[in-house]
């Protein structure tokens, strides 16, 4: 029974491959398999003119002036691609958790972020997706994109920003309101003064500094409430001229990282992802308390959510947000994407794809705020996304997505049998539903003819089919992981 | 703590204080109303034919800054401490367009002035420049969630005018009762009768070929298809989708009227295609009872505040302005039996930042306008001296709730105010009035 769970929620859809491998494997040598690949991380996915392996400055030089989503729109291409045809599956899901769970605004009045986004997907989400909690928080900390995006670079001790401190605790670690209040959110802001950025965009290129000049110089303090009702302060000397002050912030995120209450949110967020828009209390329990007793890496916490009972157990359904529906759908046809990514009519898949996903509410890397999208099921199905996901459906079915190359006969069964169902049927197979009587007639209907009609008898079955694999794939249980 | 009472002139405060609106003290002249008691709710939930307005709530994501859309135009409302705050980003009190002798409009927001009026006599805006959430809460995204649930703490997973459809009875025929667009909004959650439209020209099924049909046997597949486990999401917004379809492509809409041009570019665009949109529905009397809608036009500015004339700040505002004016002027004669509702979770720090910005505060300005309410300015001003700050932040004198019980019973004919705004305790003295009463008239 484990197989049938770890099928359904690691990989973006299980194609054949992973059929194979847990059949050959067994499903914990699968699991393990997965838990130890890294996430994708070469820039070969795309080709043609684009900025995944530049730097800052040679980024801006490239993009300055341009359209102000392309950076974002080459991050999704990418991300598509990778999430479609990685090995390493579950280190994409990771890496789609991570993006959303320390989101950053690309874009129109992005303060610049578009040009250092593509370096935080690579140097700071795909580096540490599958590594500890702590570093991975700590590189978010110091990277331009955050920088940036929630203004750290311009708070100073005389005049500090809010919003870094505020969100690293509220959003990236402890979850609002959980132990801390107002009072917290200014110190922790305070501790965060001095560090910012250095460097021209045009020139040299942005890079994270510490300046001790902006650092506020009076001891600070932080205190939590943790869950257990007891109290635990971070406290930072006086740094006189700001001496030392940089140490302080490390210091202050690694023990972030280790609070009780980060590993309860972590927890919580993480089996909401793999398990239950509701989380089962228990496994929150037990996972935090894995997350802590391993200091803060993220493989063991993996592990203990995929095999605990919970998970072999769940029936709750999840369902696949826009990113994780589009992905799933290129890997049930074989959809070849087009990776070239150069100029506006030279790129074709990159726009299909920016297209689909704003469309089905998921423009990836231009959520505005840093909470990242939500990721519950009411969120993601209104009755204008259930228009939207249907339409993409029917698209790959007739393999009307430019930059997508489907080979619908392909996904036919050889040799075709006999009888109208048992086609159906066998294409419900493939894309992994289980098929009821009433749907295969619901989809024969569609075709004029009833359910035992000869595959000879249907009329214009070569113009309908790609209707067919379109309604196939908008079955309720194909919007599930 | 109130700087205004005392102070202002008689004309112009009888907004001002909810004091002396309630003691009869300030219905001046022209606008002597029958200030309603909050008996009329039986009333409205038991006539029949009553029908209540189309509400629009249009909530400002990203926390607006309200120090900046009504100013303070002299000492007494605290011009002097505002200035000596912001440095470089107040608005020069002399620039505000002059709503009382105490209070002025952003001059970017000049449009709005046109809804405004003479200021008295057929004044339809409301402004509420000290409201907000109750409780100290500055987290962009759990004061939203409340808001959008109508709390003031806790969670009950549904939102406030979804609430408000369940238990109030419908008169129209069955159509589009309420929508959120473009996307779904919290407010709505929980209602089995909202649809979420991105708009009614994108509201179809495109991808599939339909073999010479126009998609009718494509829909009666799909319908067949989402017909069981009607518990699911899917499933059931299927089907809410497939019946909207339908409701959509019977209904016919008309382009903008009376001359109103919304902006066809810059931040009001987006919003300004949603109340296009919504301005044709109703005129359609497709059936709409409440909408729902957000508007970050990039409101969070921790930095870059900007200047009063092409800032970041001022174009966002003004950007809003046209929008309104433009849907106010849209609508015509329609808009008595509408009422738009603004709101945002918080307004900005005090005193500007390092950064040239602010950061998270707490009142902001609250807007209602339509046909149904009385203009002007509401509220207890809390002052700015240093004594009345909360926090770096303009202290909340009225809770978003109060406006909302007053809308909901004067022009929604809520079903029943304690469902909607559970734990709020709704006293009369709590209430601002600024709605009329459906079927009174101003």
């Amino acid at each position: 029974m484990h197989r049938a769970q770890l099928l359904g929620r690691i990989p973006f859809g299980a194609t054949s491959v992973e059929v194979d491998r847990v059949a050959s494997l067994g499903p914990v040598a699968f699991l393990e398999q997965q838990l130890s690949i890294p996430p994708a991380n070469t820039s070969s996915v795309l080709t043609g003119q684009h900025s995944l392996e530049l730097d800052i400055s040679r980024r801006y030089q490239m993009y300055r002036g341009e359209d102000s989503r392309r950076p974002a729109k080459e991050l999704r291409h990418a991300a598509v691609i990778r999430a479609a045809r990685h090995q390493g599956q579950l280190a994409e899901r990771m890496v789609d958790f991570w993006t959303n769970h320390l989101n950053t605004y690309s874009g129109p009045d992005d303060k610049n972020v578009r040009y250092a986004a593509a370096s935080d997907d690579r140097d700071v989400i795909r580096a540490h997706a599958m590594g500890k909690f702590s570093d991975l928080l700590l590189a978010s900390a110091r990277s331009v994109s955050m920088q940036l995006y929630l203004d750290n670079h311009r708070s100073t001790g005389r005049r500090p920003n809010q919003n870094y401190g505020r969100e690293i605790m509220e959003l990236h670690t402890m979850g609002a309101g959980n132990g801390y209040d107002e009072e917290d959110v200014e110190q922790a802001a305070r501790i965060f003064t001095g560090w910012g950025l250095a460097g021209r965009l045009d020139t040299d290129g942005l890079r994270f500094e510490y300046n001790p000049r902006n650092h506020f110089t009076d001891p600070c303090e932080v205190t939590v409430v943790h869950p257990d009702g007891s109290v635990h302060a971070f406290s930072t000397p006086e740094r006189p001229g700001g001496v030392g002050g940089e140490q302080d912030g490390i210091d202050f995120v690694n023990w972030l990282a280790r609070r009780p209450n980060t590993a309860n949110y972590l927890a919580t967020k993480l089996v909401r992802r793999f398990v239950s828009d509701d989380p089962p209390a228990s496994l929150v329990a037990s996972t935090a308390d894995v997350y802590l007793a391993n200091d803060t890496e993220i493989v063991p916490v993996l592990r203990h959510i995929l095999t605990s009972d919970e998970f072999i157990t769940n029936q709750s359904p999840k369902v696949r947000s826009p990113f994780e529906l589009l992905v799933s759908m290129v890997r049930a046809t074989g959809a070849v994407i087009d990776p070239n990514f150069s100029n506006e009519e030279d790129r074709p898949a990159t726009r299909t794809i920016s297209d689909h996903l704003g469309r089905l509410g998921q423009a990836m890397w231009e959520w505005p705020t840093p909470d990242g999208f939500p990721d519950v099921g009411s969120h993601w199905i209104t009755t204008s996304t259930m228009l939207r996901r249907w339409e993409l459906a029917g698209r790959f079915g007739n393999s009307s997505l430019n930059g997508f190359t489907i080979n619908t006969a392909a996904l036919l069964p050889a040799p075709m049998p006999p009888t109208i169902d048992l086609v159906v049927r066998a294409l419900a197979a493939r894309f992994g539903i289980d098929i009821t009587q009433t749907d295969v007639a619901a989809v024969t209907e569609f075709l004029g003819v009833t359910t035992d009609t000869p595959v000879a008898d249907v009329p214009r079955l070569d113009q309908n089919l790609g209707d067919v694999i379109g309604l196939l794939l908008s079955f309720p249980a194909n919007q599930y992981l | 703590m109130s700087s205004t009472c005392s102070t202002c002139a008689p004309t112009e405060h009888k907004r001002i204080s909810r004091r002396a609106i309630l003691k009869g003290a300030g219905a001046v002249g022209t606008v002597a109303v029958a200030t309603p008691g909050f008996g009329t709710l039986a009333f409205a939930s038991n006539n029949a034919t009553r029908v209540g307005d189309v509400v629009v709530n249009i909530f400002l994501r990203g926390g607006m800054d309200g120090l900046s859309v009504v100013g303070p135009r002299n000492e007494v409302t605290g011009a002097n401490f505002l200035a000596a705050a912001r440095p470089t980003l107040a608005v020069d009190p002399a620039s505000l367009l002059p709503l009382s002798a105490d209070f002025g409009l952003h001059p970017a927001m000049a449009p709005l002035m046109s809804v405004w009026g003479d200021g008295v006599t057929n004044n339809r805006l409301a402004l509420i420049p000290a409201a907000g959430f109750p409780s100290g809460d500055r987290s962009h995204f759990s004061v939203q969630r409340k808001m959008d649930e109508g709390l003031d703490n806790g969670a009950v997973g549904s939102g406030w005018l979804a609430r408000h459809l369940d238990n109030t009875v419908s008169p129209g025929p069955d159509g589009l009762r309420a929508i959120s667009l473009p996307n779904g909004q919290r407010s709505l959650s929980g209602s089995g009768v909202a649809v979420t439209l991105r708009s009614t020209d994108s509201f179809r099924v495109d991808g599939f070929r339909n073999n010479g049909d126009s998609g009718a046997m494509v829909r009666a597949a799909l319908q067949d298809l989402h017909a069981v486990d009607a518990d699911r999401v899917v499933n059931t917004r299927a089907q809410e989708a497939l019946n909207a379809l339908d409701i959509v492509n019977n209904t016919t809409l008309s382009t903008p009227a009376n001359g109103a041009m919304y902006p066809s570019g810059g931040r009001g665009r987006n919003l300004g295609r949603v109340l296009a949109e919504v301005a044709a529905l109703v005129r359609a009397d497709s059936g709409l009872e409440a909408v729902a809608t957000d508007a970050n036009l990039g409101w969070d500015l921790h930095n870059n505040f900007g200047n009063q004339v092409d800032g970041r700040q001022a174009q966002n505002l003004g950007a809003l302005a046209e929008v309104l004016a433009a849907f106010a002027q849209d609508l015509g004669p329609d808009m008595d039996r509408v009422t738009v509702v603004l709101m945002t979770e918080f307004g900005r720090t005090f005193r500007e930042n390092g950064g040239a910005g602010v950061d998270h505060g707490r009142a902001s300005t609250m807007f209602v306008m339509g046909g149904g309410i009385r203009g002007g300015v509401y509220g207890d001003w809390p002052g700015l001296a240093p004594e009345n700050i909360d926090r770096n932040a303009l202290r909340v004198t009225v809770d978003y709730r109060s406006v909302l019980a007053d809308v909901l019973q004067h022009r929604l004919a809520t079903g029943n105010m304690g469902a909607v705004l559970p734990g709020y305790a709704d006293t009369p003295d709590k209430r601002l009035n600024l709605a009329l009463p459906i079927g009174s008239s101003a």
